[in-house]
């Protein structure tokens, strides 16, 4: 922003005070502190000026360039901190679904209220890694943007989240510090594969003659040729990155394949990375067919996968899955091991 | 950088730059050129945009050179004081054409805060509340549009301004309060005597008769009101009454040069210290609350029947000549509060010396006014009878401010016009009382005042000062007036009516904002709760009342009745011409789709037009404005 002290060619120890003074985070009550930017520095160090005068002559127009200096102080911090305080709760923001190593782009509007015209830093940290989001918010909504990446599976209870903004005069940098209950899950990497391919009756590429059926979410490994290419356009001219994938009729009707157990065994001889990628490919599995009839057997639990709260649970013991010594349960579907794989 | 942005960012900070200037210009002090020159450039960049201005380095050559064109002023023996502002306003000129960059944009608030408050320190006028309340706005406006200016993607854009004036509000209130309760301190003396005011009040401690025109001088002395909030008419009435028509008695010249008046060396016969009060008498009276105007002497205008001065700002001292005058000329505003009695005599007469051997010379009396005295009072014997006689003489002559004297002799000048100033007067009769065998001498004050009907004070301008004489009779000092009653029928106010609501509304800044201290902020506080107790009621039946009818506004948006209100009586007379002018007519409150379609129009064209009308006349879409209406039937 154009709005730095420095443009006044400033001494460079003249600077570096500032810098000091701008390192300086004073709490204000819970969860809230407040540090001055570098025009905050210049502009506090008047309002002192201002107010020594005005209590050292008793000049009473002083007094009242104080009162009105302090008053442009406390509306900017009161301001900065009702934005904050009226930014959309962790859950709100639908953080997406990480996975490992994968790098997500979370680029998200939402309605806010107040007409103020504000950038926040919005960063999170948990267990498996940090994240820093941007919210640009101006006509009374919100634009929520980033990358978030995870290092490690796992169910992570979100340690803190902090919002940041030097609005709405970049005075001050107000920060809010949340204590969230918010969990977030880690998944496995996806793992594509061909469930037709070990059935012989299901594949990931078009059927002469079949018309699709409806569309759900891209997953990593879909075939590129059922991306419905027109919706992504029309999704990228409202500003959401969001890839749809055609789903045909025909899948259906491969019923055998809408039940998965995955045997969360590892003999003695396999690595971790093998549990990791059966992990990924039940994950696969589940993002292709949720919604539809099924269930996955993920060691001894089962989820029901066309119901949205089981999958939220079959999710979270994907992401807290730990390998087991027991086989899976008995039932229909296709099995998943590290040990083989047969229907 | 979005050009729209930073254009917007050049003229709020080029606004919050013509504030400082703007501020800076009421003061005394400043040298009208020099503001003018700024608040031209700003204006013409206005005008003009980005185009009209000059590089960084063009700009700090400016400012280089009025750095050096300041000192030379200094050298030639220019005030400091003026030297200084002079400098700040050619850096402002320098900044206003300064290229559009960052740093300037910085280095414009920056000077217009500056010049803001040195505005503060160097001007009292009550104007200055309008740059002052500007430059909050402009300097809120500018800072949040710096701030959103360069992020990534693009620009912020601006905050509503409707919304921005909500927090306006709530700025000027907290900034009022902050003034209210904030504590005052003491150490203000060390530095108040320092803050220069440029004003003088024209009251003289010497007189110079002779030919040179006088004027009517509209200029505001001292404002006097009562110390305690009076409520009643008739008290205000009576008020009115007793402190009009007094004399304020500044200070006594007992020596004549032949051509005028000087003081004498006088003894100080009692001395007061800093915060102590002046009692004169144990009576309690009339109590006056007096603003004196900053001012470049340090005698006190005394009223008459004068009891007790409260809380001296500074040490007093009294001459023997009955002068009360501040150790040190204070060059700014002052409230004194005082005690008057009903009656007009002073206990200070009491105090006063006897009169010596200067108050009872006449070795420059002219031989013209020896012989008139002589003439006119032949035969009487009482000195008092014959100052009475020369006096009622006196009166009957005719005043005039610029009566062409003789520069040499104005006294004989005045005798034989019979025509001039108070200050001739008095002279003529201290003269005369000399030559009878009476000390006397002439004191300079200021009579009567002119009461302000809008603000419930008495106002005393330059106009009312004023001369008279004192005479040694019955063992005291005795007033005698000789000026003809004509005297006070002059006025050089122009505008009366505006005038009278201007100085009220001067006196409440004074009242509460340049002179406001801990102990007006009890009094506010005690006033405030009996306002609360005696209109309590009809406030909250009032907020009650106000509440409904914004509920009531506000439920009637929802329905959208504002816009049918709004939208339709502008745009049927509108619609129900072009359908009569198309052979088709519509009565009253009859809707549109019942109407034949016009001639000329397509029945699918129609009914589309039917159907968005309805869209928007029943609140389903915003109501169409007048050329909006028109677009659709020119379609038609």
């Amino acid at each position: 922003m154009a709005y730095d002290p420095a443009d006044l060619r400033l001494p460079g120890w003249l600077l570096r005070l500032f810098d000091a003074l701008i390192r300086l985070r004073l709490p204000l009550t819970s969860g809230w502190s407040i540090a001055m930017t570098r025009a905050g520095v210049m502009f506090m160090l008047a309002l002192i000026g201002v107010w020594a005068a005005s209590f050292y002559s008793g000049n009473n127009l002083l007094y009242l360039c104080g009162a009105v200096l302090t008053g442009i102080v406390s509306a900017a911090v009161i301001q900065g901190m009702r934005l904050l305080r009226r930014m959309p709760a962790v859950g709100d923001m639908k953080l997406p679904l990480l996975e490992v190593k994968q790098v997500h782009v979370l680029r998200q509007d939402l309605p806010l209220p107040g007409g103020t015209s504000a950038m926040i830093d919005i960063l999170g940290s948990y267990a498996a890694g940090a994240f820093n989001l941007q919210a640009r918010c101006e006509n009374d909504a919100v634009r929520i943007s980033g990358r978030l990446r995870a290092s490690r599976r796992g169910v992570f209870q979100l340690e803190y989240l902090r919002l940041q903004s030097e609005a709405p005069l970049g005075l001050f940098n107000i920060e809010f510090r949340q204590s969230s209950e918010y969990q977030i899950y880690v998944l496995p990497e996806a793992v594509p594969w061909q469930a037709s391919a070990l059935s012989g009756a299901h594949g990931q590429g078009m059927r002469d003659g079949d018309e699709w059926r409806d569309l759900r979410s891209y997953v990593p490994g879909d075939a590129l040729s059922r991306v419905h290419w027109r919706k992504v356009a029309a999704n990228a001219r409202t500003d959401t990155l969001a890839w749809t994938v055609k789903r045909f009729a025909d899948d259906e009707s491969n019923q055998d394949v809408s039940h998965l157990r995955v045997d969360l065994r590892i003999p003695p001889q396999s690595k971790h990375e093998d549990f990791e990628r059966l992990l990924g490919k039940a994950w696969f599995w589940l993002q292709q067919q949720r919604g539809r009839p099924g269930s996955l057997m993920l060691g001894r639990k089962l989820f029901d996968i066309a119901d949205e709260q089981q999958i939220n649970r079959a999710m979270r013991a994907l992401a807290s899955c730990r390998p087991e010594t027991m086989a899976p349960a008995a039932g229909p579907g296709l099995l998943l091991s590290i040990y083989e794989a047969r229907i | 950088m979005n050009p729209a942005s930073s254009l917007r960012a050049e003229k709020l900070t080029l606004a919050v730059l013509i504030c400082g200037v703007s501020s800076l210009a009421l003061s005394d002090f400043v040298s009208p050129f020099y503001w003018t020159l700024s608040v031209v450039a700003g204006l013409l960049r206005l005008w003009r945009g980005p185009g009209f201005s000059l590089s960084e380095l063009q700009a700090s050559l400016i400012g280089w050179l009025g750095f050096f064109w300041v000192g030379l002023e200094l050298i030639l023996g220019r005030a400091w004081v003026v030297a200084f502002t002079d400098f700040m306003l050619i850096l402002a000129l320098a900044v206003v054409i300064e290229a559009p960059t960052p740093r300037n944009h910085l280095h414009r608030m920056l000077v217009g805060l500056f010049l803001v408050l040195a505005a503060a320190v160097l001007t009292d006028s009550v104007l200055y509340v309008l740059p002052l309340a500007a430059m909050m706005w402009f300097m809120w406006r500018a800072a949040a549009c710096l701030y959103g200016l360069n992020w990534s993607g693009s620009d912020l854009s601006a905050a509503s301004v409707k919304r921005d004036m909500r927090w306006m509000l709530f700025m000027a209130t907290l900034a009022g309060l902050l003034f209210v309760v904030l504590p005052r301190f003491d150490v203000h003396s060390a530095l108040k005597p320092t803050q220069p005011r440029m004003q003088t009040s024209g009251f003289s401690d010497r007189v110079q008769l002779g030919d040179f025109a006088r004027e009517l001088d509209a200029t505001v002395v001292m404002r006097v009101e009562p110390a305690e909030p009076i409520t009643s008419a008739e008290d205000l009435m009576k008020f009115r009454r007793q402190v009009g028509g007094r004399y304020w008695r500044g200070v006594a010249l007992p020596s004549f040069t032949g051509r005028g008046w000087q003081q004498q060396e006088q003894s100080v016969i009692r001395h007061w210290s800093r915060g102590s009060e002046v009692r004169l008498s144990q009576k309690e009276d009339i109590k006056l609350a007096v603003y004196r105007e900053a001012s470049d002497h340090a005698y006190l205008q005394l009223p008459q029947g004068l009891l007790r001065i409260g809380a001296l700002p500074e040490s007093v001292r009294l001459g023997s000549s009955g002068a009360l005058s501040f150790d040190r000329a204070l060059s700014r505003r002052l409230r004194l509060k005082m005690e008057i009695s009903m009656g007009r005599a002073s206990p200070f007469s009491a105090m006063m010396r006897a009169p010596d051997r200067l108050e009872l010379n006449t070795g420059k009396i002219p031989a013209e006014l020896k012989q008139w005295v002589r003439s006119l009072v032949s035969g009487i014997q009482d000195p008092a009878i014959a100052l009475r006689k020369v006096a009622d003489e006196l009166h009957g002559w005719i005043y005039d401010l610029n009566a062409q004297l003789d520069d040499v002799q104005p006294i004989v000048s005045f005798l034989e016009k019979k025509r001039g100033h108070c200050e001739l007067y008095a002279t003529t009769l201290a003269l005369a009382a000399r030559e009878l065998g009476v000390p006397s001498r002439i004191v300079n004050g200021y009579f009567g005042g002119e009461w302000n009907e809008v603000g419930g004070f008495l106002l005393i301008r330059q106009q009312h000062a004023h001369s008279w004489t004192e005479v040694w009779l019955d063992g005291q000092w005795q007033s005698m007036d000789a000026t003809p009653a004509s005297r006070w029928s002059l006025s050089g106010v122009r505008f009366p009516a505006f005038d009278e609501v201007w100085e009220a509304i001067k006196l409440n800044w004074y009242r509460y904002v340049l002179e406001f201290q801990d102990s007006d902020r009890t009094a506010l506080f005690k006033e405030a709760w009996q306002q609360m107790r005696r209109y309590g009621l009809a406030l909250i039946f009032g907020l009650f009342l106000v509440g409904g009818v914004a509920m009531l506004i506000r439920w009637a948006g929802t329905l959208g009745l504002w816009q049918r209100f709004q939208a339709n009586p502008a745009a049927w007379p509108l619609l129900d011409r072009w359908l009569s002018n198309r052979g088709s007519s519509r009565l009253p409150h009859q809707p549109l789709r019942d109407v034949a379609v016009p001639a000329g129009v397509h029945v699918v064209a129609w009914q589309a037009f039917v159907s968005a009308w309805e869209r928007q006349a029943y609140a389903a879409e915003r109501p169409w404005k007048r050329r909006e209406l028109k677009r659709h039937l020119r379609a038609l």
